[in-house]
């Protein structure tokens, strides 16, 4: 036999989520954003090779798959709810029911969309469909990432290295929750709500402030201290990479016991309740790290509850809050550029202080 | 802890085998091991040791690509075959060269210099593992580095820089010994060695290994556990033995390192005193604890171990009882005594600053390659007439002229017959005959209006560089109050999001602190780091900052210089006393900034103005600011006028 075996059809599986090693901030901080997309994204802060990018990718696999209307390049929800995309809307809208009965619906899988780093913006916002140009001269639009990435995830490693006007483009729509692109004589509109995670090490350069703020939770990895969990790393991932069909099966029960939590939380959240004494703690909370605005308070609650609810509770507690409190709120300090204790540190003090 | 020692020549002929191992590694097992970070320069042994690598591949019917930093990244990813869509009047597709390769060798010359969208579409690929890419990097020790993000992922590193300790130069690598005994074994190890077994002790012997060394990233334990069963592989074992957990961490950690094993117990120390347990994000806690205990004797590896330890990952506790004490730090000695000199030099110094220089150094290099981005094309912009140094964005204007195809192939038939189109329609001629030439008879009707030109990004990146006077003279009250002016003055530039260097001077020399960053937390941990006492080497210290401002000129930067000093040189730049030799070449290297920096701007640190500052802001044809009694603050406000103005 020459040649070697061929390389490109051997990894085309994700590591599973359960089987991450030492991350529980990060895990933590992806689960209530599947669980409550309205938190916000989550901006991923840390050391590279920590296994960032490994959990965002693996996230897909334990997220239910989504119902959506049949051909919509954007994977609208079946209804008559807000932000559907063209097509999806007025039919929608303009007809009775009966006559929306028709579209049919199917099951696709959460999308989990990269965006690399050296993407143009054609690629990211769409652009003109070259293929229809040419072959039936017809002006058509060519959905782009944030077509891809509508009702899922939209992840960005290494996002404070992310070119400036790149970066523009992403506030704009991560804030109204839509695409507008009037280009090359295009007018097209379409819904492109989806969770911005982010990822990167801010040693390598500072992430604009706007940018920063459209992120509900901030969370931070480090390589784990601890020489096992190093070590189960490694090993964990040879073990995968071995017998990545065994490997699945060893994971099995706990991804679909991850799936059934993160099912049985979405349903709980609406009915997770948040005592008055608890909101005023929140509220003092972040008047003492003086967090600019609300956007602190609101992010603190919605990750409480949906922290709650991945618990399977009612109501959130003190401990909850104690848990969350750092990743709703590290990035929303007033930025001192000359004061160099670690966010996470102050945030941690005064949590100690008031949480209790 | 004790460095052993080797001889020259047992160390030649162990980088030697090195290389060669890397060169088959990369063959057989490429997309496995992200890639080879190969440092060095064009010449004999660089050409001998890509032979080599060529052969191997050849072997394996490993196909092999060569790109410059300049490809255009879409060449990389499928896309439309243009020229040949508009010959055919159908969409023909164009695969990626990435996806050509079918999991093979990319290699691409000069590496450092490569913009971070040619990078992306690479890096990709390398963490889906459909691509080996073989990166050569000619950069300069205090120039552009080759960007973090990549380096991360190569797994191996070969330098090349040091050719005392390699092969001699006229010899032909695949000749040797060992690379026709690898040969042999290449068809054999590329189907096998991801069955080789490594025992758990194996594994966590490269994992301390890595701790050991600063390594932060798990890939790089993950690349050393597979080189080692590579390693094994072309060795005709099936399990991983000592020799290869040896050539593992010279081949896949080493390069990564970022400091010495004894660094890492010492840093541990002071850090946690300085910061009082505050967690940065590269905080080397990880180190391991055992490292000041002295070291135990330490039995051999097991040589074999029965147990299926590769099926099911065993218990952390049981691991760990299980490892010979000191296993990894033998290996991290026995790597480093096969380090040249100067590099092992260059890992202690570094290992020194390591807090400070390092995690500045990394973003240097990405920050580069951000600034580099001026003049990329960021879109097309309609132009009936482009002007000259415009590019003319070729597929957007046939994107504006390919709606009306149809219509103006009808209008243009009629039209003929109207005495107005008649100048217009022997220009057509002449286009269509163009177009016509060998084709089957379908034109691409233009206008004028069809016309798009490249909008390029002229954004020019600023950079403050600020060099400090930290020599005795300074007095440490006065030290203290410089250091609070640079802090204002690194809020003033985050604000602008402009970057920041620094540089100090004293005692016998000058060093840079801090590589150009848009971190503040670098920029901050720097200053505070920096100690003072000893001499007064301005012109070092000017001459330093000359170097910096030119590679910034290059990258396409302009450049501010904020000196900070009382001007009283008593050191020339060899580290001679002497202060009028000292004062005059001060002066000489102030002249030479100004011509050089764009921006300059001389803060007097001494108690009342100094004439030796006011000469040497004078010769730099700067600004001239004493430092007041007042407040750093106020100070730093001053000069954010001064500068603004300037």
């Amino acid at each position: 036999m020459r040649g070697r075996p061929n390389f490109g059809t051997i990894q085309r599986m994700n590591y599973p989520f359960s089987a991450l090693v030492g991350q529980q901030e990060m895990q933590l901080g992806l689960l209530i954003a599947t669980v409550d997309p309205l938190v916000g994204g989550v901006l991923i802060l840390g050391d590279r090779g920590t296994g960032k990018s490994t959990a965002v990718r693996a996230l897909a696999a334990v997220l239910p798959d989504l119902e959506a209307i049949e051909g919509c390049p954007y994977r609208c929800p079946p209804g008559n709810t807000a932000g559907l995309c063209g097509a999806c809307g007025t039919s929608a809208a303009g007809q009775k029911s009966s006559v929306r009965a028709k579209k049919k619906t199917v099951l696709t899988p959460v999308p989990v969309v990269d965006l690399p780093l050296g993407a143009t913006e054609d690629r990211i916002l769409g652009a003109l469909d070259l293929e229809k140009l040419m072959t039936q001269a017809q002006k058509a639009f060519e959905p782009g990432l944030l077509a891809k990435a509508n009702r899922g995830f939209l992840y960005i490693d290494e996002i404070n290295l992310l070119e400036d006007h790149l970066v523009d483009l992403l506030i704009d729509v991560a804030a109204s929750g839509e695409n507008r692109i009037e280009r090359e004589g295009l007018s097209v509109v379409h819904p492109a709500r989806f969770v911005l995670v982010g990822s990167g090490n801010p040693e390598e350069g500072e992430l604009r402030p706007q940018l920063l703020d459209r992120f509900g939770l901030a969370v931070e990895v480090r390589t784990p201290k601890d020489l096992d969990q190093r070590m189960q790393v490694v090993l964990r991932r040879e073990a995968f990479e071995r017998s990545p069909h065994d490997f699945m099966r060893d994971y099995a029960d706990a991804q679909s016991e991850l799936r059934a939590q993160i099912v049985s939380a979405r349903k709980l959240l609406s009915k997770v309740g948040l005592a008055q004494d608890l909101l005023r703690k929140i509220a003092d909370l972040c008047m003492r790290l003086g967090t600019d605005g609300l956007r602190g308070e609101l992010s603190l609650m919605r990750a409480a509850k949906a922290a709650a609810a991945l618990r399977g509770a009612k109501k959130v507690s003190l401990d909850i809050l104690r848990d969350v409190a750092p990743m709703a709120l590290r990035h929303r300090l007033r930025r001192d550029p000359l004061d160099d204790t670690d966010a996470t540190v102050r945030v941690q003090r005064l949590v100690d202080e008031v949480l209790v | 802890m004790a460095q052993l020692v080797e001889p020259q020549e047992t160390v030649k002929a162990v980088r030697t085998e090195d290389a060669i191992l890397a060169a088959a590694a990369v063959a057989v097992a490429g997309p496995a091991l992200g890639g080879l970070w190969l440092r060095g320069w064009h010449g004999p042994r660089r050409d001998a040791f890509l032979r080599l690598v060529d052969r191997y591949a050849g072997a394996l019917l490993v196909r092999t690509h060569r790109i410059a930093p300049h490809t255009d990244p879409e060449q990389l990813l499928a896309g439309i075959e243009l020229s040949e869509t508009l010959r055919a009047g159908r969409i023909v597709q164009r695969a990626g060269l990435i996806e050509n390769l079918q999991g093979g060798l990319l290699v691409l010359a000069m590496a450092e210099r490569a913009p971070i969208a040619l990078l992306a579409p690479m890096i990709q690929a390398i963490d889906a593992q459909r691509v080996c890419l073989l990166a050569i990097d000619e950069s300069l020790p205090d120039a552009l580095r080759l960007p973090a993000l990549l380096q991360d992922r190569l797994g191996m590193g070969v330098d090349l820089r040091d050719e005392m300790v390699l092969w001699p130069v006229d010899s032909d690598l695949y000749q040797t010994a060992f690379a026709q005994a690898l040969a042999l074994r290449l068809t054999d190890a590329a189907h096998h060695w991801k069955e080789v077994i490594a025992s758990p002790e194996a594994v966590k012997a490269l994992v301390e290994a890595a701790a050991q060394l600063g390594i932060l990233s798990s890939r790089a334990s993950l690349y050393a556990v597979r080189l080692a069963k590579l390693s094994a592989a072309l060795a005709g074992r099936s399990m991983v033995e000592a020799d290869d957990l040896a050539v593992a961490v010279r081949l896949v950690l080493l390069p990564q390192a970022r400091q010495l094993p004894a660094a890492a117990a010492h840093e541990e120390d002071g850090m946690q005193s300085a910061e009082e347990g505050t967690s940065e994000p590269d905080d080397p806690q990880d180190a391991p604890r055992n490292e000041e205990e002295p070291t135990r004797p330490k039995p051999p590896l097991p040589p074999e171990t029965e147990q299926d330890s590769e099926a099911s990952p065993p218990e952390p506790a049981e691991a760990s009882s299980a490892l010979p004490d000191g296993a990894a730090e033998r290996l991290v000695a026995a790597a480093l005594a096969t380090l040249p000199k100067h590099l092992l030099a260059q890992l202690a110094a570094s290992s020194s600053t390591a807090r400070s220089k390092a995690a500045g150094a990394t973003g240097a290099g990405a920050q580069a390659m951000k600034g580099r981005g001026r003049g990329r094309s960021i879109g097309a912009l309609p132009r009936r007439r482009p002007r000259s140094g415009e590019r003319l964005h070729l597929l957007a204007s046939i994107r504006a002229a390919a709606p009306f195809q149809a219509l103006r192939r009808r209008v243009s038939g009629e039209d003929t017959f109207s005495p107005n189109s008649l100048v217009r329609l022997d220009a057509d001629d002449q286009t269509r005959r163009l177009l016509h030439s060998g084709t089957s008879g379908k034109v691409l009707e233009m206008r004028p209006d069809d016309l798009h030109v490249h909008r390029e990004k002229k954004r020019r990146g600023n950079t403050t560089v600020f060099v400090v006077d930290a020599s005795g003279s300074m007095a440490l009250q006065r030290l203290s109050e410089a250091k609070g002016a640079i802090e204002i003055l690194l809020a003033d530039c985050y604000v602008r999001r402009d970057r920041v260097a620094m540089i100090a001077f004293r005692g016998k020399g000058a060093e840079v602190l801090l590589d150009p960053t848009r971190s503040l937390v670098a920029a901050k941990r720097s200053l505070t780091a920096l100690p003072g006492g000893g001499g007064s080497p301005v012109a070092a210290g000017l001459a330093l900052a000359a170097q910096m401002v030119a590679q910034l000129k290059r990258m396409g930067d302009s450049t501010v210089v904020v000196v900070l000093t009382d001007g009283r040189a008593n050191l020339t730049r060899d580290g001679l006393p002497g202060r009028q030799q000292a004062a005059l070449e001060a002066q000489q290297m102030a002249r030479f900034l100004a011509v050089s920096a764009d921006k300059r701007l001389l803060i007097d640190t001494s108690m009342r103005p100094e004439p030796a500052a006011q000469a040497l802001a004078a010769a730099m044809r700067g600004m001239y600011m004493p430092m007041p009694f007042a407040q750093a603050r106020e100070m730093g406000q001053a000069v954010i006028a001064a500068q603004l103005k300037a």
